[in-house]
């Protein structure tokens, strides 16, 4: 007689000791150390710290290399390791305006103060597969310049002096932490801008880019994006001052937006904003396109019904932990609600049968 | 870097009873018991990502962690057969993390969490069913925005979910729903009972156990207290119908539970088995002793 | 399995707390136990679990007169972090009955989140009791027993799924009575 399936304790056991093999490869091929995924896939570390929303490289390469080059799955384990970590504090909040760039550039200005500075970036590299990388030891270096310590103002500020962009108001309201509270709908731009930048990187870029071909569109330039270095600060109340405690990455993108005013607002520009952990520009970007049209209803704005605009579904999917789980879960044993599926299919077709024949 | 070295060796020590930190477990355990004095209605919590995906059951796994007690004797199962990979996986992680014994017998379990299935086996007062849940909103699929069930709940505006199930009767002569068939709890709220067969339905009214639901993904918890009057939505000229295929286990005999169909050869023919393996194994066990008599 | 289990102390107490708590909310009516713990004198075992099993510092606490003392305040606030509150914007309140009269001050949540509601745990006191049938929600069939004022807890059962939940507690014991449980005066003398 047929016996159900037994022993999926030994059958996960033996998958699990097949992947860990697998993940190692071939043995005559060295090692790769933690040391080498943040120096050299740095990039990858970066989103995999920005959407894990945990920044430290060194977990995030843990993650990589444990997933075997997996990103979604490695932002799962950073994920899933923060969320029992114990929460000492709130840092104060970072000021960008501080941030030593690395890179920032403008696209609605030629000259600005501070200038521009194109940075480590892949902007005007030709895509060609570069066969010199397959040398092994192979180091290039690159011209040094002093650097200049010095604050550099946003561009918008420039903007804002005028009048010509919309003011954004303090409202004097703690943001939620989505980590730690449920989302409700309608949800705060706080809330909104939290979850996005965990948010998918692919999800984003393909949202941003249907506002760019008229699904909503939002007519963005690119006023300042910048990514460098802040300090995190921590007030401890019991020394009375504040104290720092670590220096992060940050990429930073505010677009100028075409605003045609309304009863309560005049025309000006409005901003979209992007924040994101590490060198991540392509998410940061996209962040601010969603950003602003998701706005629609604070601004007056009609709604075209565009998927961009539309807050639920944009916040509810754009997290590919939720995601991914989800969708992969459907690899499950779904015997039982198959199982009455059948039964319901089979039993109207019987009818139907019966209902023909009596006719 | 040096941390995480020293991290590897200790695995275990580094977590609290049952996984979960105190803080998350209370902000879980409010939401809990807020769910039991409102029957039926879905609290918003907010679920922490668990060390397995979102829809393999976080939701469940999360509330069995903030009702898990030493002495607890814990079943899990999915598909209500506790060998099935995913049941193997929890009940393996709630050993390493609470320690707690384990069981396949469903009158042994003072816990049991549960994917897709009720034991067949009839629970007892005080013993927690804890259900996973995938989508813990029944008018999901007839509304998919949040701000819009949550008003329908608000206002008891179930009209929608019944104007479903008559447009079923009208095109079929049936209601095409046969598992995750909608409930009303107290006399309230309209209630998804996870994705069970509309078999096990009958099994969540009127029950002396407590009825948890965890949906981690949608960050929901709700409950059904015990001896709570829960009822399967039908019309009066079309009353519910539990449903099972109309044969016999193949293995145990019983035509009184839930079956699984099963292939057994290559021309495709079909055998019944019990869905519940607990349930099996006793009945089969009682055959012998009546036999041996 | 390797036999290194070190499960902090707290964690295994406040699950055993809870799992009290869970079936007192289950079992509307019932009486159940929870076990001793250091707490301020005039604070019951019972209220005292209950505070430290549920709030952090996101819950709002109201101490109701007698208990709104300093060496109550600093308990509270050692033991969980919570936020000493008005009856208004109370998550939990901890009183007599007499002293956390009138009800209708405390939140009884909105129809879209019912569950934003206070939980309003009342120490035993000598205020005249009646005695009531109840029924609902975790109850087989009804079950018999004395409840202050129970107009009041008539009235709030009528804005159920709205409503204010309660803990009676006594030394060691608790009992519950959630918005859903139904209740009638038995006789009559009230
Ligand atoms: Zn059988």
């Amino acid at each position: 007689m047929y016996v159900a399936v037994k022993g999926g304790e030994k059958a996960i056991d033996n998958a699990h000791s097949w992947m860990s093999e697998i993940r190692r490869g071939d043995p005559s091929v060295p090692n790769v150390s933690l040391n080498q995924i943040t120096e050299q896939l740095t990039l990858g570390v970066d989103r995999v710290m920005s959407e894990g929303s945990l920044y430290d490289k060194d977990l995030a390469a843990l993650a990589i290399k444990q997933s075997r080059g997996d990103l979604i799955e490695a932002i799962f384990l950073l994920r899933a390791y923060r969320t029992t970590l114990k929460r000492f504090s709130y840092s104060k909040p970072i000021d960008t305006a501080n941030m030593l760039c690395l890179r920032r550039i403008s696209a609605t200005f030629k000259d600005i103060p501070g200038g521009q500075k194109l940075g480590p970036t892949f902007d005007y590299t030709h895509r060609l597969l570069d066969f010199k990388l397959l040398a092994e030891n192979e180091t290039p270096l690159s011209p040094t310049q002093q650097y200049e310590n010095k604050k550099v103002p946003h561009v918008l500020s420039f903007l804002n002096q005028e009048d010509l962009m919309q003011k954004e108001k303090d409202n004097n309201l703690d943001p939620i932490d989505i980590t730690r509270e449920p989302i409700s709908f309608p949800t705060s731009r706080a809330a909104r801008l939290q979850a996005l930048s965990r948010g998918d990187e692919g999800f984003l870029l393909g949202l941003a880019y249907s506002t760019q071909r008229g699904y909503a569109r939002n007519h963005a330039f690119v006023g300042e994006l910048r990514i460098g270095i802040v300090e995190i600060e921590l007030n401890i109340p019991e020394l009375g001052f504040d104290i720092n405690v670590a220096e992060i990455i940050l990429t930073e993108c505010e677009t100028v937006n075409q605003f045609q005013g309304s009863k309560i607002e005049p025309p000006q520009f409005t901003r979209g904003y992007g924040l994101v952990f590490g060198q991540t520009e392509r998410k940061a970007l996209a962040m601010a396109l969603i950003d602003r049209a998701l706005r629609w209803k604070e601004l007056g704005e009609d709604y075209s019904g565009a998927p961009a605009q539309d807050e639920e579904f944009v916040i509810s999917h754009c997290d590919n932990i939720q995601a991914t789980g989800f969708l992969e879960h459907i690899k499950l044993p779904h015997y039982v609600d198959f199982q009455s599926e059948l039964e319901l299919i089979r039993k109207i077709r019987a009818d139907a049968k019966r209902n023909v024949k009596r006719l | 870097m040096n941390d995480m070295s020293k991290d590897k060796n200790i695995d275990i020590q580094i977590y609290n009873f049952a996984y979960l930190d105190e803080n998350t477990k209370r902000m879980i355990r409010r939401a809990l018991l807020k769910a039991l004095c409102i029957p039926g209605y879905q609290v918003p919590f907010s679920s922490r990502e668990m060390p397995m995906p979102y829809g393999w059951g976080t939701g469940g796994i999360q509330v069995t962690s903030a009702c898990l007690i030493p002495k607890d004797v814990l079943k899990v199962i999915d598909q209500g057969a506790d060998d099935t990979t995913n049941a193997v996986s929890i009940r393996k992680f709630f050993q390493k993390t609470a320690n707690v014994a384990v069981t396949e017998k469903t009158s042994d379990a003072s816990l049991i969490q549960t994917r897709h299935r009720i034991p067949e086996t009839k629970l007892k007062e005080q013993q927690i069913l804890v259900y996973q849940v995938p989508i813990p909103e029944p008018l999901r699929f007839l509304e998919p925005r949040e701000t819009e069930t949550r008003k329908m709940h608000a206002l008891s505006e179930y009209g929608l979910m019944f104007v479903k199930l008559y447009e079923d009767i009208a095109k079929h002569g049936h209601i095409e729903t046969a598992y995750a068939y909608p409930v009303k709890t107290n006399g309230n709220y309209v209630t998804d009972p996870s994705p069970i067969p509309k078999f096990d339905n009958p099994k969540m009214n009127n029950n002396p156990a407590i009825q948890l639901f965890g949906a981690g993904r949608e960050q929901r918890i709700y409950a059904i207290p015990p001896y709570t009057n829960v009822k399967s939505l039908d019309f009066e000229d079309y009353p519910f119908e539990a449903m099972k295929a109309n044969f016999k286990c193949s293995i145990c005999g019983s035509s009184d539970s839930y079956l699984d169909e099963i292939i057994v050869s290559d021309d495709g023919k079909r055998s019944y088995i019990c869905s519940d393996t607990d349930y099996c194994k006793e009945q089969t066990q009682l055959n012998s002793k009546e036999e041996d008599q | 399995m390797e036999n290194n289990y070190h499960f902090s102390e707290e964690s295994i107490n406040s699950s055993i707390s809870f799992r009290s708590l869970v079936n007192a909310t289950s079992y509307p009516g019932r009486h159940f136990q929870i076990t001793k713990l250091k707490k301020p004198n005039i604070l019951s075992n019972a209220a005292a679990t209950i505070l430290i099993t549920l709030c952090d510092n996101e819950s709002n606490v109201y101490l109701s007169k007698d208990f709104s003392t300093d060496e109550v305040k600093d308990w509270l606030i050692f033991n969980t972090g919570a936020i000493v509150s008005d009856k208004q914007n109370a998550d939990f309140a901890v009183g007599d009955w007499e002293s956390l009269l009138p009800l209708d001050e405390f939140k009884t949540g909105v129809p879209e989140y019912p569950e934003r509601s206070a939980t309003l745990i009342i120490e035993e006191s000598n205020y005249k009791k009646i005695k009531c049938n109840i029924n609902g929600p975790g109850i087989k069939d009804k079950l018999q027993i004395e409840l202050p004022n129970p107009e009041l807890f008539i009235n709030n059962s009528h804005l159920y799924p709205l409503g204010l939940d309660f803990y009676f507690t006594n030394d060691l014991d608790i009992l519950s009575i959630p918005r859903s449980t139904k209740i009638s005066v038995t006789n009559s003398e009230y």
